[in-house]
Protein backbone atom coordinates (compact mmCIF):
# COMPACT_ATOMS: atom_id res chain seq x y z
CA UNK A 1 0.00 0.00 0.00
CA UNK A 2 1.39 3.59 -0.46
CA UNK A 3 0.03 7.13 0.15
CA UNK A 4 0.53 10.14 -1.72
CA UNK A 5 1.74 13.36 -0.04
CA UNK A 6 2.78 16.25 -2.02
CA UNK A 7 6.23 18.26 -0.61
CA UNK A 8 5.95 22.13 -2.05
CA UNK A 9 8.84 24.34 -2.87
CA UNK A 10 8.14 28.02 -3.04
CA UNK A 11 10.56 30.70 -4.76
CA UNK A 12 9.69 34.13 -4.59
CA UNK A 13 11.35 36.15 -7.55
CA UNK A 14 12.32 39.76 -7.07
CA UNK A 15 14.58 40.87 -9.82
CA UNK A 16 14.10 40.60 -13.47
CA UNK A 17 16.79 37.77 -14.11
CA UNK A 18 17.27 36.48 -10.90
CA UNK A 19 18.78 33.03 -10.51
CA UNK A 20 16.77 31.26 -6.91
CA UNK A 21 18.39 28.61 -5.84
CA UNK A 22 16.78 25.94 -3.50
CA UNK A 23 17.62 22.98 -1.54
CA UNK A 24 14.81 21.07 0.55
CA UNK A 25 14.86 17.29 2.33
CA UNK A 26 12.64 15.44 1.21
CA UNK A 27 10.77 13.21 4.89
CA UNK A 28 12.36 10.25 4.79
CA UNK A 29 9.65 8.06 4.94
CA UNK A 30 8.95 9.08 1.37
CA UNK A 31 9.86 6.30 -1.17
CA UNK A 32 9.20 7.51 -4.56
CA UNK A 33 8.58 10.59 -6.53
CA UNK A 34 5.90 10.16 -9.33
CA UNK A 35 4.48 13.43 -10.31
CA UNK A 36 5.44 16.86 -10.44
CA UNK A 37 3.97 20.21 -11.69
CA UNK A 38 5.94 23.54 -11.85
CA UNK A 39 3.22 26.83 -11.47
CA UNK A 40 2.90 30.21 -11.23
CA UNK A 41 1.18 30.80 -7.94
CA UNK A 42 0.96 34.91 -7.67
CA UNK A 43 2.52 38.09 -8.89
CA UNK A 44 2.23 38.17 -12.63
CA UNK A 45 -0.76 39.99 -14.16
CA UNK A 46 -1.02 39.85 -17.86
CA UNK A 47 -3.81 40.01 -20.08
CA UNK A 48 -2.13 37.53 -22.14
CA UNK A 49 -1.26 34.09 -21.80
CA UNK A 50 2.62 33.98 -21.31
CA UNK A 51 3.93 30.44 -22.01
CA UNK A 52 7.35 31.23 -20.23
CA UNK A 53 8.27 33.32 -17.55
CA UNK A 54 11.32 30.70 -16.36
CA UNK A 55 12.17 27.59 -15.74
CA UNK A 56 12.98 25.32 -12.80
CA UNK A 57 15.81 22.82 -13.49
CA UNK A 58 15.77 20.35 -10.24
CA UNK A 59 18.14 17.47 -9.36
CA UNK A 60 17.04 14.22 -6.90
CA UNK A 61 19.24 12.23 -4.37
CA UNK A 62 21.57 14.48 -3.43
CA UNK A 63 22.69 15.38 -6.96
CA UNK A 64 22.46 12.03 -8.02
CA UNK A 65 19.93 12.15 -10.23
CA UNK A 66 18.78 14.98 -12.24
CA UNK A 67 15.05 14.69 -13.13
CA UNK A 68 12.92 18.13 -13.73
CA UNK A 69 13.84 20.41 -16.67
CA UNK A 70 10.50 22.45 -16.76
CA UNK A 71 9.42 26.16 -17.68
CA UNK A 72 6.44 27.87 -15.82
CA UNK A 73 3.95 29.55 -18.04
CA UNK A 74 1.18 32.41 -16.43
CA UNK A 75 -2.57 32.55 -17.40
CA UNK A 76 -4.24 35.60 -18.48
CA UNK A 77 -5.33 37.54 -15.68
CA UNK A 78 -9.47 36.96 -16.86
CA UNK A 79 -8.29 33.34 -17.74
CA UNK A 80 -6.99 31.90 -14.20
CA UNK A 81 -7.82 28.30 -14.68
CA UNK A 82 -4.66 26.17 -14.21
CA UNK A 83 -4.08 22.71 -15.02
CA UNK A 84 -3.72 20.34 -12.36
CA UNK A 85 -2.46 18.02 -14.05
CA UNK A 86 0.98 16.57 -12.84
CA UNK A 87 3.95 15.46 -14.83
CA UNK A 88 5.02 12.47 -14.99
CA UNK A 89 8.37 11.31 -12.71
CA UNK A 90 9.89 7.94 -11.77
CA UNK A 91 12.30 8.90 -9.04
CA UNK A 92 13.24 6.07 -6.53
CA UNK A 93 14.09 8.20 -3.08
CA UNK A 94 16.88 7.41 -0.78
CA UNK A 95 16.23 8.23 2.84
CA UNK A 96 17.12 11.86 3.64
CA UNK A 97 18.47 13.35 0.85
CA UNK A 98 18.14 16.63 -1.14
CA UNK A 99 16.51 17.68 -3.65
CA UNK A 100 18.85 20.82 -5.31
CA UNK A 101 18.21 22.93 -8.11
CA UNK A 102 17.33 26.63 -9.41
CA UNK A 103 14.84 29.03 -10.89
CA UNK A 104 16.12 31.31 -13.53
CA UNK A 105 13.42 34.26 -14.40
CA UNK A 106 12.90 35.00 -18.57
CA UNK A 107 10.62 37.49 -18.20
CA UNK A 108 11.29 40.79 -19.83
CA UNK A 109 12.79 43.78 -17.27
CA UNK A 110 10.32 45.86 -18.80
CA UNK A 111 7.20 43.95 -17.81
CA UNK A 112 9.09 42.55 -14.69
CA UNK A 113 6.58 42.46 -11.42
CA UNK A 114 7.67 40.38 -8.40
CA UNK A 115 5.95 37.08 -8.14
CA UNK A 116 5.98 33.64 -6.24
CA UNK A 117 6.42 30.41 -7.87
CA UNK A 118 6.30 26.76 -6.99
CA UNK A 119 6.86 23.78 -7.79
CA UNK A 120 5.12 20.73 -6.36
CA UNK A 121 6.42 17.02 -5.90
CA UNK A 122 3.68 14.48 -5.77
CA UNK A 123 5.81 11.51 -3.68
CA UNK A 124 4.53 8.09 -2.40
CA UNK A 125 4.97 6.86 1.47
CA UNK A 126 5.20 3.05 2.26
CA UNK A 127 2.89 2.08 4.37
CA UNK A 128 4.36 -0.69 6.40
CA UNK A 129 1.23 -3.51 7.37
CA UNK A 130 2.48 -5.80 10.39
CA UNK A 131 3.08 -9.44 9.38
CA UNK A 132 -0.11 -10.81 10.71
CA UNK A 133 1.01 -14.27 9.66
CA UNK A 134 3.64 -14.49 12.19
CA UNK A 135 1.48 -12.98 14.71
CA UNK A 136 -1.06 -15.29 14.18
CA UNK A 137 1.61 -18.33 14.44
CA UNK A 138 2.97 -16.89 17.99
CA UNK A 139 -0.97 -16.69 19.59
CA UNK A 140 -1.65 -19.90 18.30
CA UNK A 141 2.05 -21.14 19.96
CA UNK A 142 1.51 -19.44 23.53
CA UNK A 143 -2.31 -21.01 23.34
CA UNK A 144 -1.07 -24.53 22.86
CA UNK A 145 1.30 -24.20 25.47
CA UNK A 146 -1.16 -23.04 28.10
CA UNK A 147 -3.58 -25.85 27.21
CA UNK A 148 -0.98 -28.18 27.31
CA UNK A 149 0.32 -27.29 31.16
CA UNK A 150 -3.60 -27.44 32.06
CA UNK A 151 -4.20 -30.78 30.60
CA UNK A 152 -0.87 -32.06 30.40
CA UNK A 153 -3.31 -35.85 30.59
CA UNK A 154 -4.92 -34.77 27.47
CA UNK A 155 -4.38 -36.76 24.34
CA UNK A 156 -5.95 -36.51 20.92
CA UNK A 157 -5.94 -39.79 20.00
CA UNK A 158 -9.23 -41.54 20.45
CA UNK A 159 -9.37 -45.02 22.01
CA UNK A 160 -10.25 -47.28 19.16
CA UNK A 161 -6.78 -45.39 17.42
CA UNK A 162 -5.17 -46.63 20.42
CA UNK A 163 -6.19 -50.04 19.87
CA UNK A 164 -5.16 -50.43 16.99
CA UNK A 165 -1.77 -48.42 16.66
CA UNK A 166 -0.59 -50.31 19.98
CA UNK A 167 1.52 -53.17 18.44
CA UNK A 168 3.18 -50.24 16.18
CA UNK A 169 3.17 -48.24 19.33
CA UNK A 170 7.17 -48.93 19.67
CA UNK A 171 7.57 -48.07 16.22
CA UNK A 172 5.86 -44.90 16.03
CA UNK A 173 7.24 -43.69 19.37
CA UNK A 174 9.42 -40.97 17.72
CA UNK A 175 6.69 -39.74 15.29
CA UNK A 176 4.31 -39.35 17.91
CA UNK A 177 6.38 -37.33 20.18
CA UNK A 178 7.35 -34.89 17.29
CA UNK A 179 3.74 -34.53 16.62
CA UNK A 180 3.46 -33.93 20.58
CA UNK A 181 5.75 -30.81 20.26
CA UNK A 182 3.87 -29.47 17.14
CA UNK A 183 2.90 -26.21 18.11
CA UNK A 184 0.07 -26.27 15.51
CA UNK A 185 -1.94 -29.39 17.02
CA UNK A 186 -4.25 -27.65 19.23
CA UNK A 187 -5.65 -30.23 22.30
CA UNK A 188 -9.25 -29.97 23.20
CA UNK A 189 -10.74 -31.50 26.03
CA UNK A 190 -14.08 -32.79 26.48
CA UNK B 1 43.52 27.07 -0.86
CA UNK B 2 41.31 23.53 -1.14
CA UNK B 3 42.37 20.89 -4.02
CA UNK B 4 39.58 20.90 -6.55
CA UNK B 5 40.19 17.59 -8.13
CA UNK B 6 40.45 16.12 -4.80
CA UNK B 7 37.40 17.56 -4.06
CA UNK B 8 35.79 16.13 -7.43
CA UNK B 9 36.56 12.98 -7.43
CA UNK B 10 35.35 12.93 -3.76
CA UNK B 11 32.45 14.37 -4.11
CA UNK B 12 31.53 12.17 -7.39
CA UNK B 13 32.35 9.02 -5.56
CA UNK B 14 29.12 9.98 -2.87
CA UNK B 15 26.81 10.75 -5.95
CA UNK B 16 27.88 6.80 -7.34
CA UNK B 17 29.30 8.94 -10.31
CA UNK B 18 32.22 6.95 -12.24
CA UNK B 19 34.48 9.40 -13.95
CA UNK B 20 36.10 8.03 -17.64
CA UNK B 21 37.94 11.56 -18.27
CA UNK B 22 39.01 14.46 -16.79
CA UNK B 23 40.42 17.62 -17.81
CA UNK B 24 40.81 21.12 -18.63
CA UNK B 25 38.49 23.32 -20.80
CA UNK B 26 38.99 27.03 -21.57
CA UNK B 27 36.43 29.41 -23.43
CA UNK B 28 38.33 32.77 -24.70
CA UNK B 29 36.21 35.23 -25.02
CA UNK B 30 36.79 38.41 -27.49
CA UNK B 31 35.80 41.99 -27.69
CA UNK B 32 32.09 42.16 -29.59
CA UNK B 33 30.96 38.19 -28.64
CA UNK B 34 28.99 38.54 -25.39
CA UNK B 35 27.68 35.12 -25.94
CA UNK B 36 29.09 31.55 -26.07
CA UNK B 37 27.53 28.11 -25.94
CA UNK B 38 29.05 24.78 -25.13
CA UNK B 39 27.61 21.59 -25.24
CA UNK B 40 28.48 19.67 -22.35
CA UNK B 41 25.74 16.59 -22.43
CA UNK B 42 26.45 13.47 -20.28
CA UNK B 43 28.92 15.07 -18.99
CA UNK B 44 30.02 18.13 -16.58
CA UNK B 45 32.00 21.72 -16.73
CA UNK B 46 32.97 22.67 -13.49
CA UNK B 47 33.92 26.09 -13.47
CA UNK B 48 37.37 27.07 -11.72
CA UNK B 49 37.36 30.56 -12.23
CA UNK B 50 34.74 32.35 -10.97
CA UNK B 51 37.03 35.35 -9.49
CA UNK B 52 37.90 36.16 -12.91
CA UNK B 53 34.60 36.93 -14.79
CA UNK B 54 32.99 40.34 -14.75
CA UNK B 55 30.25 41.50 -12.23
CA UNK B 56 26.80 40.53 -14.23
CA UNK B 57 28.54 37.33 -16.13
CA UNK B 58 25.73 34.63 -16.39
CA UNK B 59 26.21 31.32 -17.20
CA UNK B 60 23.18 28.93 -17.47
CA UNK B 61 23.31 25.54 -18.00
CA UNK B 62 20.26 22.68 -17.76
CA UNK B 63 21.05 21.67 -14.28
CA UNK B 64 22.56 24.56 -13.11
CA UNK B 65 22.85 28.94 -13.36
CA UNK B 66 24.83 30.81 -11.88
CA UNK B 67 25.02 35.17 -12.00
CA UNK B 68 28.40 36.72 -11.21
CA UNK B 69 27.59 39.45 -8.24
CA UNK B 70 29.85 41.14 -5.89
CA UNK B 71 29.66 38.72 -3.21
CA UNK B 72 30.62 36.21 -5.32
CA UNK B 73 34.02 37.36 -6.84
CA UNK B 74 36.12 35.91 -4.05
CA UNK B 75 34.25 32.75 -3.42
CA UNK B 76 36.71 29.67 -4.47
CA UNK B 77 33.57 27.32 -4.76
CA UNK B 78 33.68 24.95 -7.97
CA UNK B 79 30.33 25.26 -9.62
CA UNK B 80 29.06 22.65 -12.13
CA UNK B 81 27.10 23.03 -15.23
CA UNK B 82 25.71 19.88 -17.50
CA UNK B 83 23.55 20.00 -20.99
CA UNK B 84 23.99 22.99 -22.92
CA UNK B 85 25.66 25.53 -21.28
CA UNK B 86 25.38 29.64 -22.30
CA UNK B 87 27.77 31.72 -20.86
CA UNK B 88 26.54 35.69 -21.36
CA UNK B 89 29.16 38.16 -20.58
CA UNK B 90 27.38 42.00 -19.54
CA UNK B 91 26.87 44.03 -22.61
CA UNK B 92 29.09 47.03 -20.93
CA UNK B 93 31.82 44.92 -19.86
CA UNK B 94 35.68 45.99 -20.71
CA UNK B 95 37.09 42.61 -19.39
CA UNK B 96 37.17 39.94 -22.28
CA UNK B 97 38.54 37.04 -19.52
CA UNK B 98 39.50 33.01 -20.13
CA UNK B 99 36.74 30.96 -18.81
CA UNK B 100 38.09 28.09 -17.38
CA UNK B 101 36.68 24.78 -16.57
CA UNK B 102 37.25 21.12 -15.20
CA UNK B 103 35.38 18.97 -17.60
CA UNK B 104 34.63 15.36 -16.18
CA UNK B 105 32.62 12.56 -18.73
CA UNK B 106 31.47 9.90 -16.72
CA UNK B 107 31.59 6.73 -17.44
Amino acid sequence: MAAIRYNIIRLRVERPGQIVRFQHKIPSNLRRCTGFKAVHVRGVQTDLYIPEIGWFTASFNSLKEEAIVTPVSAQAFYNPEVSHEFQTLNVELKPSQLVVGVFVDTMKASAFMPYVVSLYLRCTESISVPNRKTETEKVRTELVKNIQSKNQDCSCIDEDYREENEQDEDDHDLEQDSEELNPDQLCSTI
Amino acid sequence: MFDHLIHIHQQFKQRLIGIELQRFKNVVTKPGTFRYEIEAYNEYLLLTNSFALPIGTRIISDTNALEILTSQNGLEGLEEFSGLVAIELPANTQEYPNIEFIQIVKE
